[in-house]
């Protein structure tokens, strides 16, 4: 392995540039070789502060620092050098599909209102008498895993051809995902109304099931079976 | 209404699948080849007659929905501004121009298919 790269970073500014541009950046692996492609970022910065890129926790707990890389989306902090680099070249491009706000920061409002559309909460207006928490059995609560654990860093839904074209109309993989999260949650009682609120020709049914969302998930999680799940539920209620 | 068209678009799909396997196979077991009058009689028949409506209209049905994702998808303001920067005011026009295009081919097709071969006129 040589000890550098070159790192290829995506530079627009909305203020100043006409046109988005390319700006290259030798980069040196540390001793240890273990590098993860924000470490190469930092660098970056580190040579020209102009360089803007947006991070919170760097241990892939947060989600803000999605970008693509190499043509594939991930989390800069938990993407290991190694793992996306060909022939010792790197290009980190914002995530495709949302409009970029500056260098590798894009806008995100158009993925949260497809959250927002889903209701992301528990609606249940029962009253609990029990005095503590609704319940729910063991094995109701398993339907869950692998469900809760999205960080909303927007991998999957920006590398969904169907979100590209379709952003305000098609729900994206992210959001179904959470969707699906409490849809099958037995504490809701808003399963059929969740549904219905899903049931048209675009919400869904823009999923053509290419799974780009599974690949890409940097919690190794699977929208598009959720996905599969909602259209197995709505086809259940006609 | 998504689900009723997903199954639509599946249902339609079958029928398409199994006139084409009907024509194909019954190539192979039938003399077509040999007699053409074979074929006319059996495709003027009453049977082969509701057989290919269907089987037209699973293909206008299947089509369309086809046609309405293109559309959906590439007669944007978004997707004709990106290939053609400037022109994303032409979505609309365009958007109009290919619905009434796909129009005029779905009435030709019904015209031909109805006067000359269920009416054979």
């Amino acid at each position: 392995m040589s000890e550098k790269f070159l790192l290829s970073l995506y530079r627009f500014d909305p203020e100043k540039d006409v046109r988005p541009y390319m700006s290259d950046y030798e980069i040196f692996y540390p001793e240890t070789g273990n590098m993860m492609v924000i470490d190469a970022i930092r660098q970056a910065q580190e040579k020209d502060s102009t360089v803007t890129f947006r991070r919170s926790c760097a241990q892939g707990v947060c989600g803000s620092d999605g970008v693509n890389m190499n043509g594939q989306n991930g989390l800069a902090c938990i993407t290991p050098v190694v793992d996306v680099i060909t022939r010792d070249k790197l290009e980190v491009r914002p995530l495709p599909g949302l409009p970029v706000i500056k260098d590798l920061i894009v806008d995100m409002k158009p993925f949260y209102e497809q959250y927002e559309k889903i209701k992301p909460f528990l609606d249940n207006e029962e009253e609990v008498t029990t005095g503590h928490e609704r319940l729910q059995t063991p094995e109701d609560r398993d339907k869950l895993d692998g469900l809760y654990e999205c960080v909303l860093c927007a991998c999957c839904s920006t590398s969904c051809p169907s979100f590209w074209w379709n952003p305000e109309k098609f729900v994206g993989p992210a959001a179904l995902l959470q969707a699906y999260r409490f849809i099958a949650d037995t504490r809701d009682k808003q399963k059929k109304a969740r549904l219905k609120k899903l049931n048209d020709a675009f919400s869904v049914y823009r999923c053509h099931g290419i799974m780009n969302c599974t690949s890409v998930c940097p919690k190794g999680l699977n929208p598009s079976k959720a996905i599969n799940e909602i259209k197995k539920e709505l086809r259940r209620i006609g | 209404m998504g689900t009723f068209l997903w199954l639509a678009q599946r249902f339609s799909s079958l029928i398409i699948l199994s006139y084409v396997l009907f024509i194909v196979i019954s190539y192979f077991v039938k003399p077509y080849d040999l007699d053409a009058q074979v074929w006319f009689t059996d495709i003027r028949s009453i049977q082969m007659k509701i057989f290919t409506s269907l089987f037209l209209i699973a293909i206008v049905g299947h089509a369309l929905q086809g046609l309405k994702a293109v559309e959906d998808d590439y007669f944007t303001e978004r997707t004709i501004g990106m290939f053609l920067p400037g022109t994303k005011h032409l979505a609309k026009f365009l958007r109009y121009s290919y619905r009434g295009f796909i129009c005029v081919v779905i009435v030709i097709l019904s015209y031909v298919t109805v006067l000359s071969y269920l009416m054979e006129v």
